[in-house]
């Protein structure tokens, strides 16, 4: 039931903002993406479920109203966020910060700023204390954030063939991002952070709640892709999607 | 070529001069355990034309339980006689290779269709590249091969272009063919590459005689080395030890009998793609794949500088735009590079992935010229990339130069070369020296000491062919190496006990004659005798 009304929502939003007649691709794109792991997936908190639903439903009212798109936005915000939080076990319900599971607070990161601001002799203490401070911090959620993105990860929670599109999307994003709905930015940059300050993100749990935003996104490439090596990437995707052996 | 030209390769190549040179012997802080194994085999083979274990002329080198690929030690054979045994001369040939592996890269870019500034960005860019200082610096079988591949590459289209010259396609296949001596990698990355180039230029491969005649040249040339293969095959032959399926999770699923073929061949493909993921994890790639600093220090290296991710993104969307005649095969040979190093264990490993370095960086710079292209008068802009790749290669060098030697020595068995320069002068006052070989806190690892001492000893490693080895150690001249447990250990006069620092003899009957310290003041070492 939630799979379906998430994926209609996705797809309604989608359809509401690029109508009229789709490419073979993008039709290959609805289907792959019911076969999405993502969309399956059973969160730790069930009330993520809720704001899942809710996302994806404030979307494609976002696209459906003429007025008032501010407030549907806002709502939308809160809920993803709040959501994206409860779902990566940032805060716990209803809103507890859980600070050991913050990349900030690991003690081996503090160490190491002082141990290197002690052993660098070759500059003058003033300048270690430039070169090795806290500021570290940007490098770690850099690492943190790129870490994360393994073809692994992404190809175990939205399949392989979708990672076709998903990439020509998010080039056609970063080429014109004008031509993108204008939330769009505070959306990626909310799943940036999300995933950045988590101590370690899970590839189901922190990509949950972006569902609809990660589906618009691999519509949006399927219309450029080949079709028959997207469809070739499928059949091998529903391979590999195939229960495990235990 | 204009004088600016000119001047800018001059550059280039002082730059990879001083990264690549000098301090050989400081940073990395000491011989690793298959660089001192590569080493003494060169030094064996100078002498004797044996290798440690007594095999006249090998082809693999038997090293620590599996086999290593020859030609690094044979190309070490000259160094040691020209300067003798050493850091310099165990690490000199990979710093040689490293640097001429930039001019080498600079025409590939050329050859591949880019542009000239495009040919000495990629030049400049490797010559900042983290991984391939990292791997001159060492003496690497991959970074030798790494230069012969490309090489080989080089000669090839060299061949395709310059009408089927004859003269460049040997070069190319003699190169191929001794990449595949340099490093197991090449064993089957060399095949698959030449495959791909077959193909891809099979209007001129499929029907010039040269090429066909250069595909049995290289069979000749490699069908030693796959005889000696088979030869060993079943022993510790290194592609027999170190294939991904030997892993302990996976090994134990196939072994069960209840598993279907097809569910086999899923995990199989799953482990495959497991391991291929963890070699193009942007986040090892570029900012913590060097692992130079102790797991969880946050100034870790990447194998790239940071900034080259940006350049990497758009590179990898707008290659086409860049290479227009040859940026398919660019796509395949970085989709291809990781492939054989996922097929073993232990992955991400760096120095196996290394063959992944030339198309990446070649990607790297296509987004460098594509972005330098689309800001072409904007100073700001240009100022801050180049501030950008500045700043992280600061970090890189003060990291790699200063902080690395310092935190990272006992990883490389520090304390044996230095504890090698005492006993010399000491030699004809003991008849024994007995070296417990294990070393790291609660002396959890075990070293080869047996190999690090008489190379900086400069022993003749005659006697190290009579050696004797037997459960309770390895004996050869007045040494004796062995665990030692003071509890059952009989200390007389006339004998030298170096022993890690966690396993100092009881108080009273012997005492400490020298001390090893790391380089970050903790004891590494002690050398003791009796009272």
């Amino acid at each position: 039931m939630v799979p379906a009304l998430v994926l209609i929502f996705s797809l309604a939003f989608y359809i509401r903002l690029h109508p009229g007649r789709q490419t073979p691709a993008v039709y290959l794109a609805f289907l792959s993406l019911a076969f999405t792991p993502l969309l399956h997936f059973r969160p730790d908190y069930h009330t993520v479920i809720l704001f899942l639903i809710l996302f994806s439903f404030f979307l494609w009212l976002w696209s459906l109203i003429p007025r008032g798109k501010w407030v549907v936005i806002i709502l939308a915000l809160v809920s993803v966020f709040w959501g994206s939080l409860l779902a990566g076990k940032i805060v716990s319900w209803p809103a507890a910060v859980d600070r050991t599971r913050l990349v900030f607070d690991i003690p081996t990161y503090k160490d190491a700023v002082r141990l290197h601001q002690r052993d660098a002799r070759y500059v003058p203490f003033p300048v270690r204390r430039l070169l090795f401070n806290p500021s570290v911090y940007t490098y770690i959620l850099g690492n943190n954030f790129f870490r994360f993105l393994t073809l692994e990860n992404l190809m175990g929670s939205l399949l392989l063939a979708n990672l076709y599109p998903l990439g020509l999307g998010l080039a056609a994003f970063f080429r014109r991002p004008e031509d993108f709905p204008r939330p769009f930015r505070v959306f990626l940059l909310l799943l940036f952070l999300q995933i950045t300050v988590s101590r370690s993100p899970d590839k189901f749990n922190s990509l949950y709640i972006w569902f609809p935003l990660l589906a618009y996104l691999i519509l949006r490439g399927a219309r450029d892709v080949r079709l028959k090596a997207y469809f070739l990437l499928l059949l091998i995707s529903i391979i590999f999607v195939l229960p495990r052996p235990v | 070529m204009n004088t600016a030209e000119k001047i800018i390769i001059a550059f280039i190549l002082f730059l990879g001069l001083v990264t690549r040179f000098p301090g050989l012997g400081y940073s990395p802080p000491h011989l690793s355990n298959d660089e001192i194994s590569i080493a003494w085999d060169a030094y064996s083979l100078s002498t004797t034309m044996r290798d440690e274990h007594n095999v006249f002329l090998p082809l693999s080198f038997r090293s620590h339980n599996t086999y290593k690929a020859p030609l690094t030690a044979y190309l070490g054979v000259l160094p040691v006689m020209l300067m003798g045994p050493g850091d310099y001369a165990a690490r000199l040939p990979s710093a040689i290779f490293g640097l001429l592996t930039i001019p080498v890269m600079m025409a590939l870019v050329r050859l591949l269709g880019g542009s000239r500034f495009m040919a000495l960005t990629g030049g400049m860019l490797l010559a900042l590249t983290p991984w391939h200082i990292y791997s001159s610096r060492v003496a690497l079988e991959s970074n030798i091969a790494l230069f012969f591949v490309a090489f080989g590459l080089f000669g090839f289209l060299i061949a395709i272009h310059k009408k089927n010259s004859v003269i460049a396609l040997t070069i190319s296949m003699v190169s191929f063919a001794l990449s595949v001596y340099a490093y197991h990698t090449q064993w089957i990355f060399t095949p698959l590459l030449l495959a791909v180039l077959w193909l891809y230029f099979h209007r001129r491969t499929f029907t010039r005689p040269e090429y066909y005649l250069g595909a049995v040249l290289f069979l000749l040339l490699v069908s030693p080395i796959f005889t000696d293969y088979i030869k060993n095959k079943g022993t510790y032959a290194r592609a027999n030890t170190e294939i991904f399926t030997h892993e302990p999770g996976l090994d134990r699923q196939l072994k069960n009998p209840g598993i279907m073929p097809f569910q086999k061949f899923l995990l199989v493909a799953m482990s495959i793609t497991g391991n291929y993921s963890s070699y193009t994890n942007p986040g090892y790639l570029f900012f913590d794949g060097l692992n130079l600093l102790p797991r969880g220090d946050p100034y870790q290296s990447g194998l790239f500088l940071w900034p080259f991710l940006i350049f990497l993104s758009v590179g990898l969307f707008r290659l086409p735009r860049m290479f227009p005649r040859h940026s398919t095969f660019i796509y395949i040979w970085a989709a291809l590079s990781p492939l054989v190093p996922s097929l073993t264990l232990n992955a991400p490993n760096q120095v196996r992935n290394l063959v992944s370095l030339l198309p990446y960086t070649i990607i790297i710079t296509a987004g460098v010229a594509i972005l330098w292209k689309k800001y072409p008068t904007r100073f700001l802009y240009r100022a801050v990339m180049a501030t950008l790749i500045f700043v992280s290669f600061f970090y890189f060098c003060a990291v790699y130069y200063y902080h690395f030697p310092r935190q990272s020595a006992q990883n490389f068995q520090y304390g044996y070369k230095q504890m090698a320069g005492f006993i010399p002068i000491h030699y004809q006052d003991y008849e024994k020296i007995i070296i417990d070989p294990r070393f790291g806190d609660a002396n959890v690892y075990s070293g080869v000491p047996h190999l690090y001492i008489p190379y900086y000893t400069r022993m003749d490693p005659r006697k190290m062919l009579v050696r004797v080895e037997n459960s309770r150690g390895l004996f050869f001249d007045k040494y004796e190496f062995r665990d030692i447990n003071w509890n059952s250990e009989t200390p007389a006069p006339n004998r030298l006990y170096i022993v890690p620092r966690d396993n100092p003899p009881p108080p009273g009957i012997l005492r400490a004659v020298q001390e090893v310290m790391l380089p970050d003041s903790k004891t590494a070492l002690k050398a003791f005798a009796y009272q």
